[in-house]
Formats: C-alpha cells, sequence, structure tokens
C-alpha cells in the first residue's frame, strides 16, 4: 500500500477531519443582490444525525440560505463555519468532502450511465489525477444499493423516471460520504410514492451514519413527518424554528404561509396535519 | 421585485432606430456626393447627364446606382432575413447562418469557371439553382429531426462553410479568376451604369408585395400548428411559399453583388431587439434597417479613403460592423436553447460498446502505410520500396507526420471545446477559434516580411486564446447557454473572416501565400516543420487525457462541478489553454478550415465513446486518420496537380456530417 493511499483511508475511517459532532453553522451570514435583500442576517446552527427542514412560501430565501450553506455563493457579510473553520477557508475538494449539495434543478446528464453519475461522488476523495481506491468503489456500490439504484445502474440517467433520476443523483451524494448533505427542493418533481421514498431514504442515512440533512421543503405535511426540526423562512428571515410540533399549530402555519390555516390529527397516527383553510 | 416587461415596449424604438440610421445614411451619402458634384447639378446630372462633365458621368453612372445598389441590396437581405426568421421560429435564421448565400455564391463560382455561357445567359437561374439546391439539402435534413432550431442552423452553417471551402479550391485551381472572383464573392457593391439597379428593383419591389399579401396569414402562423390550421390556413403552402419567397430575395441580391453576410442577420434581429414585436412592423423595418444600414457601410467604405474604395468589398466590411453590433446585442437575446441539450444525448448509444482503440490504431497505421508507400507516378500506381521509397520519403514522410499531428491535435481539442463549452456542436472551426490563429498568422505576415514558424506560432496561439477568452467571458455572462457561445462564435468568425477577405482583395503580393496556407497546405512541410510540430504535440497529447475526470464533471454545470470539489477556475483555464496551444499548433500547419476538430469528436461519440478518456482518444485517432487519408488524396486525385489537405478534409468531413445527420432517428 503506497503512502498517500494510506493516509486517505486513514482519515476515511477517523471519520470526518470536523469530528462526528461538527456543526455547520451561519452567523450574521447575508445577502443581498443590487440592494434587494435575498436572505436577511441570519445565525443557525445544524448538527449531525439529524434532519432539518427549511419551509416558507417562495421567495422566503430558502434556496439562498442553503447556497450559501452549499459555499455555490459567498454571503455578502457574516460568517459560515464548518467545525469552526469559516467554510471559505477550505479547498474545493476538502470542503465537498464535508458537504455535499443537491441542486434544485440537476443538470441535464451528458450521456451517463446511473454508475458513472455515481461514481463522480469519489471525486472530492481522489481528485483529478488520484487512483480510484477499492474504498471508492466499496463505496460507489453501498451508496448504489442504499439508493436502491441497482437495477438501473447501467441505463442512461436521463432515460430513467423522475423519482429515478432523482435517486440517481442521492446516490451520488451518499457516495461522497460527506457528514453534511444539503438538498434543494429534493422531491419538488416526484409523485408522493417517490417522494416518500426520497425523504424516507435520507431519514434513515441521517441515523445509520449521522448525517446532517438540511432540505428544502415544499409540503409542509412531508416536512413534518420527516424532519426533527424545521426552519420557517419569511422574506428573508427566520421565523420560527422548533420540532414539528412547535410548528404546527394554525396560528404558526398562518404566519409562515401569509394565508389562513389549519392544523388537523391524523385519525390513525395523530400526526399533525395542515391545510389552507 | 420589478422585471423588465418586454412586452409592454412599444415599436416606437424601432422605428425610431431604423429612421435614425436611414437619415444618418442619407446625410452621409449626400456629403459623400456633395464632394463629387456641387448639389445645384445634382438633379440634372440624375436625368440627364451632360457628356462634357465626367463629374456628372461619374455621378449618373457610378454613385448614384452604388447607393441605390446598396440601399436594395440591404434591404432585400434585410426582408429575407425577417421571413426565415419568422417562418421557421429561429432568431438566428438568416441568409448567411442558413447558407443560402454561400450556395448561390458556389454555384455562380462554379458557372464562372466550367460554364461562363450559362452566366451570361442568366445569372439568376444560376444563383437561384444553388440558393434552392441548398435549402432543400438544409430541410432534408432538418426534417428527420423534427426541424429543431439547432439542425436547421447546424446544417446551414456547415453546409455554407463547406460551399465556402469549395469555392475556395475551384478559385485554387482557377488561379486566373482568381482576383476578379474574390473581390465579387466578398460583395463589392461598386457599379458602372443602372443594370444592377434595373435588375434589382423590379424583383425586389415585387418580392415586396408578396411579403406584404403574406403577412395576415404568417401572423397566424406564429400561433401553434394546431390552433393556425384550425383558423383556416393551409401551413405547409404557407411556410412553403415564405421560405422560396426569402431564398429567391437572398438569390438575386447574390447573383447582383455576391456575399453580403450580416445584414440578413442582422438588420431583422436589430428591429426585434429594439422592441418590435408584431410581424408586421417588423417586415417594414427589417428592409428599411437592412438598406440604412448596408448604405451606411458602403458610404463609409469610401469615404475611408478613394484608394480602398475601389477594391474593398462592402460586403466583407458589413461582416466588419455587423458582428460587433450583434455581439453587444446579444446578450439581450433570451432564446429558448432547449433542443441543444437533446441534441447531445441523440448521437449517443448506450449498451453499443465502443470499437476497440486498437481497430482505430490499426486504420490509422494503414492509412498512414499507404500515404507513405503508395503514389502515382506518371505512368500509373505505384508502390515505393527500396531505393525509389528513399528517394520519396523527404518528401512524403514530413508531410504524413505533419497531417497525422494536426489530425490529432485537433480531434482532441474538439473534446476539450464540447464539453469545456457543455455545446455537442463545438470545435475550433465553429467557434472561431481557427481563425483566431488565422488572424494571428496573418498579423505576422503584416510585421515581418518573412515571419519565423515561432513568431507564426506565437501570434496564432496569441489569437486562439483571445478568442477563446473572449467566448468564454461572454459564455460565463450568459451562463454558457449553448446557442448564444455559438451566435458569439459565428460573429467573431464572421469578424476574422473580413479581415481576411479585406487583405487578400487588396491584392496584397501576400495573399496567394496566405490564402494556400487557409486552404491547408501540406506542401512546405519538411523535417524542421515535422521535427517542431511533434515536439510540440507529443507531450500536449500525453498531457491531454490528464484532464479526464474534470472533462466528465465540467459538463454537468457550474453547481454540480463546484459541488463535486473541482476547482472550477483553474479546471476551466488549464482545459482553455490546452485547447488554444493544440488549435494554434495545428492550425498552423493544416490551416483553420478542416473539421477535424468537429468530425473526429463527434464520430467518436457515435461510436460509443461517451467518457472523455475514450472519447479524447477516439478522437485524437479518427482525426489523424482524416488528415492523413485528406493529405495522400490531396496528392492523388488530381494527380500531377495537388489539393490542399485541409480543404480535403473539409470535403470529406462535411458530407459526412451531413449524411450522419440526415441518417439519425430521433
Amino acid at each position: 500500500m503506497n503512502a498517500p493511499f494510506r493516509r486517505r483511508t486513514a482519515e476515511t475511517f477517523a471519520g470526518h477531519s470536523g469530528g462526528a459532532d461538527a456543526v455547520l453553522e451561519m452567523e450574521g451570514a447575508h445577502l443581498s443582490i443590487e440592494g434587494h435583500a435575498l436572505l436577511q442576517p441570519t445565525s443557525l446552527a445544524f448538527g449531525r444525525g439529524r434532519v432539518y427542514g427549511i419551509i416558507g412560501h417562495n421567495g422566503s430565501g430558502k434556496s439562498t440560505l442553503l447556497k450559501l450553506l452549499a459555499r455555490q455563493m459567498p454571503p455578502s457579510g457574516g460568517a459560515i463555519r464548518f467545525a469552526g473553520t469559516p467554510i471559505q477557508d477550505f479547498g474545493a475538494r476538502a470542503f465537498a468532502r464535508h458537504v455535499a449539495y443537491l441542486p434544485q434543478h440537476t443538470p441535464v446528464t451528458t450521456s451517463l450511465t446511473v454508475r458513472e453519475l455515481v461514481r463522480f461522488g469519489r471525486y472530492p476523495w481522489h481528485g483529478p489525477l488520484g487512483r480510484v481506491s477499492p474504498e471508492d468503489h466499496r463505496h460507489v456500490a453501498e451508496a448504489m444499493s442504499l439508493a436502491q439504484v441497482e437495477p438501473f445502474a447501467d441505463r442512461l440517467v436521463d432515460t430513467l423516471s423522475g423519482g429515478e433520476r432523482q435517486r440517481a443523483w442521492v446516490a451520488m451524494l451518499v457516495a461522497q460520504n460527506s457528514g453534511f448533505i444539503l438538498l434543494d427542493e429534493p422531491t419538488s418533481a416526484l409523485d408522493l410514492a417517490h417522494q416518500m421514498e426520497v425523504l424516507r431514504l435520507l431519514r434513515s442515512l441521517s441515523r445509520s451514519r449521522n448525517l446532517g440533512v438540511v432540505a428544502v421543503l415544499h409540503d409542509i405535511n412531508m416536512a413534518a413527518r420527516f424532519c426533527d426540526e424545521l426552519i420557517a423562512l419569511q422574506k428573508g428571515a427566520i421565523r420560527m424554528r422548533g420540532t414539528p410540533g412547535d410548528i404546527m399549530h394554525s396560528d404558526v402555519l398562518e404566519m409562515v404561509y401569509g394565508i389562513p390555516m389549519e392544523v388537523i390529527r391524523h385519525p390513525v397516527t395523530e400526526a399533525p396535519i395542515g391545510f389552507a383553510r | 421585485m420589478s422585471l423588465p416587461v418586454q412586452a409592454s415596449r412599444t415599436r416606437g424604438g424601432a422605428v425610431g432606430l431604423a429612421g435614425a440610421i436611414l437619415s444618418l445614411a442619407l446625410v452621409l451619402s449626400a456629403l459623400q456626393l456633395a464632394r463629387q458634384l456641387p448639389p445645384a447639378l445634382w438633379f440634372q446630372a440624375a436625368l440627364q447627364p451632360s457628356a462634357d462633365d465626367v463629374r456628372q458621368l461619374l455621378f449618373h453612372f457610378s454613385a448614384l446606382p452604388r447607393l441605390m445598389t446598396a440601399f436594395l441590396c440591404g434591404a432585400g437581405l434585410g426582408l429575407a432575413g425577417a421571413l426565415f426568421q419568422h417562418v421557421l421560429r429561429n432568431p438566428l435564421a438568416s441568409p448567411t447562418t442558413l447558407g443560402v448565400e454561400a450556395g448561390a455564391q458556389l454555384t455562380l463560382v462554379m458557372a464562372a469557371i466550367w460554364a461562363p455561357a450559362l452566366l451570361g445567359a442568366s445569372r439568376e437561374i444560376v444563383a437561384i439553382a444553388g440558393a434552392v439546391a441548398v435549402t432543400a439539402l438544409i430541410f432534408a435534413v432538418a426534417s428527420k429531426r423534427g426541424f429543431s432550431s439547432l439542425t436547421l442552423v447546424l446544417t446551414g452553417l456547415v453546409v455554407g462553410l463547406f460551399c465556402g471551402a469549395l469555392s475556395v479550391a475551384l478559385k485554387l485551381l482557377n488561379q486566373e479568376y482568381v482576383t476578379s472572383l474574390f473581390i465579387w464573392g466578398a460583395g463589392s457593391v461598386a457599379q458602372q451604369d443602372w443594370s444592377a439597379v434595373a435588375y434589382l428593383l423590379p424583383r425586389l419591389l415585387i418580392g415586396g408585395i408578396v411579403a406584404a399579401l403574406l403577412v395576415r396569414p404568417l401572423t397566424v402562423m406564429a400561433l401553434d400548428d394546431a390552433s393556425a390550421s384550425s383558423l383556416g390556413v393551409s401551413l405547409q403552402a404557407l411556410r412553403a411559399g415564405a421560405l422560396l419567397l426569402a431564398v429567391l430575395l437572398t438569390a438575386f441580391v447574390t447573383s447582383a453583388v455576391g456575399v453580403i453576410g450580416f445584414i440578413g442577420l442582422a438588420a431583422p434581429q436589430i428591429v426585434r431587439l429594439s422592441g418590435a414585436r408584431q410581424l408586421q412592423d417588423r417586415l417594414i423595418l427589417s428592409p428599411l434597417l437592412g438598406g440604412g444600414l448596408l448604405v451606411l457601410v458602403d458610404q463609409a467604405v469610401q469615404a475611408a479613403g478613394d484608394h480602398f474604395a475601389d477594391f474593398l468589398p462592402t460586403g466583407a466590411v458589413t461582416a466588419l460592423f455587423g458582428a460587433p453590433l450583434l455581439l453587444w446585442l446579444l446578450p439581450q437575446l433570451r432564446s429558448a436553447g432547449n433542443d441543444w441539450a437533446t441534441d447531445i444525448h441523440a448521437t449517443s448509444r448506450i449498451g453499443k460498446r465502443p470499437l476497440g482503440f486498437s481497430a482505430f490504431g490499426g486504420i490509422l497505421i494503414a492509412a498512414v502505410l499507404m500515404a507513405v508507400f503508395l503514389g502515382r507516378t506518371p505512368d500509373g500506381w505505384s508502390l515505393a520500396f527500396g531505393e525509389e521509397f528513399a528517394t520519396l520519403a523527404p518528401w512524403r514522410v514530413p508531410r504524413v507526420a505533419v497531417a497525422l499531428l494536426a489530425g490529432a491535435m485537433l480531434g482532441m481539442a474538439g473534446v476539450l471545446l464540447q464539453r469545456l463549452t457543455r455545446n455537442p456542436i463545438a470545435s475550433p472551426e465553429v467557434l472561431g477559434i481557427g481563425t483566431g490563429v488565422a488572424l494571428g498568422i496573418l498579423v505576422s505576415m503584416v510585421i515581418s516580411a518573412a515571419p519565423g514558424r515561432a513568431l507564426q506560432l506565437a501570434l496564432g496561439l496569441a489569437g486562439a486564446f483571445a478568442v477563446l477568452a473572449l467566448l468564454l467571458w461572454r459564455g460565463t455572462r450568459a451562463r454558457f447557454a449553448p446557442d448564444q457561445l455559438l451566435l458569439t462564435g459565428i460573429a467573431l468568425s464572421a469578424l476574422l473572416d473580413a479581415i481576411m477577405v479585406s487583405f487578400l482583395a487588396l491584392g496584397d503580393p501576400r495573399a496567394s501565400q496566405l490564402l494556400a496556407w487557409m486552404a491547408g497546405s501540406t506542401y512546405r512541410a519538411d523535417a524542421s516543420l515535422a521535427w517542431m510540430t511533434f515536439a510540440i504535440a507529443v507531450p500536449l497529447l500525453l498531457a491531454t487525457p490528464l484532464t479526464s475526470r474534470w472533462l466528465d464533471i465540467l459538463p454537468l454545470g457550474d453547481e454540480a462541478s463546484r459541488e463535486l470539489g473541482v476547482e472550477l477556475g483553474a479546471a476551466r483555464l488549464v482545459v482553455m489553454l490546452l485547447a488554444s496551444v493544440l488549435t494554434a499548433a495545428s492550425v498552423l500547419v493544416v490551416g483553420p478550415l478542416t473539421f477535424a476538430g468537429l468530425v473526429g469528436p463527434h464520430l467518436a461519440r457515435v461510436l460509443g465513446m461517451r467518457r472523455a478518456f475514450e472519447q479524447l482518444i477516439g478522437a485524437a485517432l479518427l482525426g489523424a486518420v482524416l488528415m492523413v487519408a485528406a493529405d495522400w488524396l490531396g496528392r492523388m486525385v488530381i494527380f500531377p496537380f495537388q489539393l490542399p489537405a485541409g480543404l480535403v478534409a473539409a470535403l470529406i468531413g462535411v458530407p459526412y456530417l451531413i449524411w450522419h445527420l440526415t441518417r439519425r432517428e430521433r
């Protein structure tokens, strides 16, 4: 075994350099474009092993918040840190080993098979020239099995259905083996069954791999059902933060969505269900 | 948040702009005319020039008809462009981008060389035949692909370039015609009498009246097909009629003055972008603006100096003016370009294993052996061995080596560019990078009487890099919309071509040398050039595959690339630099027109090489095969004469692409 390979696997087995309880946090981070504030100064912390749902109406700054955390754009001010280090101080690949991000619109995949796409998830580990190790192959295989994309592993991603394609991208993120996964509306294009499938997968990964999952979600009931914590945004600022039990009240939802809302109990599970009055 | 509402704009802007350009053209023309003849004598000179006064004769037989011809040509092309854009629902359609002008030009050149009598009998029949043939070809291709805008413009551009290349070949083989054909081909509007006006005026008037009659049905056509037919419009007939009209208008203008690039694209675009949304307004304003623009350009050419005025073709200068104008207007253009992406996939097959590289390697070796050993002598075909080969080797080996290396480099450069720009038809040729190199080499010829190869390479490289940097800068601003990038590339190509054509038309003694180089001649290849190319090519060919992982990920776009930890700035810069150096080194030896950079990557992908590494190797091998075969064919087909390898490669590559486009099913 050669030296660089040993060093890498050592790092992998130690978990992440940030450690198992590393925190992704923002402190007074905000973003304005041409004088228009997309996100007010915001302070938040996300821990591992939990699923966070970001909710709010359109234009409330949900995607902006996620993009700042994912380092897709720099904040206009304030700080964003991972494990105490400002995220801009990480190298591109080093950051990708800690935080994975799924954009709202997944790009057109120029004639790639699912397996090839999932392998891209290992780029942050092997880089442009590094050797592809057995470790990389193991992560790819595991990610494909977790996301249940093996039946269509050798088909072109663009020939898949919306749900299958979304799972292929999630598999790529899983193969990335990062401590945090950020997803921008991962279920927006999916039918009910596939929404449940994707969210269930994310929740179980969060438990089994001690993964921090932060997802922008459209459907308040889905969010309440699968998240440990909800963050409600309105006009670029946090209006409310708490467990689904704290958020699922008609007055809170009314404030967040700006229309009269009502909450009832599910007849069987007793889970709160919100709907427009 | 307030977004600019396009629909609230009125046509006022467009009317104002057209009016401003027309009045400016008018004022400039008046000033120019006044320099030739006092205004008091204008009326007399126009109607009945006094035979004793040379100024009046010039005014009557040269200045006035020139002014009229320029306006008529611009107006005809403007109207044709507006019709093309509307009927094809394609903002990039125009006489230039659909290859219609080039088709008409090609048939005219062919007639001038082989059947001058035909040309004497009727120029317009010849021009119409070419224009209609090209249009029919493009539509035959496009109909197989559901008339996607990509296919239409891609085919048009390729056919246009092909016709251009063929025209160059014919001119090369018929040197005695070269100078006059060049001036005509570049669109000089200089006149000696009223015949051009008498020819154009009635035809364009009738065309204008027919267009006016078509306005209402064509307006309905802007709806989708189903709604239009439910309103009782026969779509097929209408579409065919309007297109035929546009083709005829183009053919009339081309047969009168030659190719005047860009007016037919620029005028309707400017009218559209400055706010005219109604078809009626566009059909009226586009010809007015086109006419005004061409007069303006022509007056500027005349004002620039009497020395140039007779030779500098106005059609070349329109591109000098039109291309930057278009570049400036482009960011406002928001056209849907989604069918581009689907085209990438239409050409990829899964499940089919790529043909082994060893097979391609074998083909390449066979081609090299054939090119080195098999030749023609006055007595017929002969294989050269032993002593005979020893005599021939110093001639044959360097040029085969140069062709091989250049083809391989172009193939790889094409893959780099396609993946960098996420555009399936990007290539050094299509994006104008080859032209950038050509311009650099032109500069080297201007600043030094006998430029050394190092100077040529350095300036060629600078040209390539400048073009690529401009493309990327604009591409980033337009979020890499493929059609924006392509249009930028076309505009740049046209601009640089215009500079080259002007240089050639000025009768500079270095012109023929430049022409031979542009056509991709490998005549001059000797051992030292071969070794120099070898020394540059081998490290590049070995280094480029190291970027494979970037090239796999980059087509996914910025967000995904960043997400996966790709250093976007560094990766782009490296890929850009590699593509520039590869292009510069190969264009220096085989000219800018080979299409090996388009055909190689394309064919590699069709053969199932989807991943970057496979595609790079495959494209390099295929590009090398193409160039070696082209070099050999160029020496054989018209023995004892030779055709330049670059030209032959284009003549092989382009029909292949067109055939391929017609064959593929969606």
